[in-house]
């Protein structure tokens, strides 16, 4: 099973300060997205919840949330890529 | 894609581990048992508005060992109520919650039977720990066990400076 660790492996002040700045940018960027974008990126990517658990939890449909997903996330891609 | 939602668990997991004393005592006061531990209030590190959770149902790995949490960002799972369970259930109808103080609204949701997920928003416009929107709405049927998810306004200004990234994550 091959995972690529997304930080270094050693700790550093450097990376440290390098990570703390990629969250800030990343939580900037979400909190630009719409409301519901955010709800769903909230539960999917934090309460790690699957497609039909957070179509229960915001009442519409499971289209609609992965639709949603991917959305938003384009959006933050395009937010963050423009910060970099 | 991959990458980016690799961020973004590593944010939001960042996030919740910062504390804000005075969401987690609000939380703390209601403390049940172990089953609807709730997690602290996910801080976004920086200044600007930012998302959040605090969440009342969410059955956490997150902060209930403390230090337990490794590598990977903290992942809450709902506790079995919460997960679809579609037939038979009892139908509650969802109580209008906005413009409550977080506290009452959470517990005016809990004895109705549903379960709260709180998401902070920065506001200049409403008093912080109010809420501003509730999904979903007042007067929905929801079975017994729902999530209701909380927008909660958070002060406007810069939020307390998080711990320095590195250091939970330092050396296993």
């Amino acid at each position: 099973l091959l995972r690529v660790p997304h930080e270094p492996p050693v700790w550093s002040a450097e990376a440290a300060v390098l990570a703390g700045e990629d969250r800030r940018a990343v939580l900037a960027a979400v909190a630009r997205l719409t409301g519901r974008q955010r709800e769903v990126l909230v539960l999917r990517y934090y309460a790690g919840l699957a497609d039909q658990e957070i179509a229960a939890a915001l009442q519409v449909s499971r289209g609609t949330v992965s639709s949603t997903i991917s959305r938003a996330l384009g959006a933050l891609a395009r937010e963050l890529r423009e910060e970099l | 894609v991959n990458r980016l939602e690799d961020r973004l668990r590593d944010a939001f997991g960042a996030a919740a581990e910062t504390v804000r004393p005075e969401s987690v005592g609000v939380l703390r006061e209601q403390a049940r048992p172990a089953r609807t531990r709730r997690l602290a209030p996910l801080t976004a590190a920086a200044a600007v508005a930012v998302v959040i959770i605090g969440a009342a149902v969410i059955t956490p790995l997150a902060l209930a060992g403390g230090h337990s949490t490794p590598s990977r960002p903290a992942r809450p799972t709902l506790s079995p109520a919460a997960r679809a369970s579609p037939s038979g259930a009892a139908v509650t109808v969802v109580p209008d919650v906005v413009d409550m103080m977080i506290s009452q609204a959470t517990s005016l949701l809990q004895a109705t039977g549903l379960q709260v997920i709180v998401v902070e928003q920065a506001s200049s416009a409403f008093p912080p720990g109010c809420v501003i929107a509730q999904t979903p709405v007042a007067g929905t049927r929801s079975p017994a066990g729902a999530i209701v998810m909380l927008s909660v306004a958070a002060e406007p200004g810069p939020s307390p400076t998080p711990a320095p990234a590195g250091t939970r994550s330092t050396s296993p």
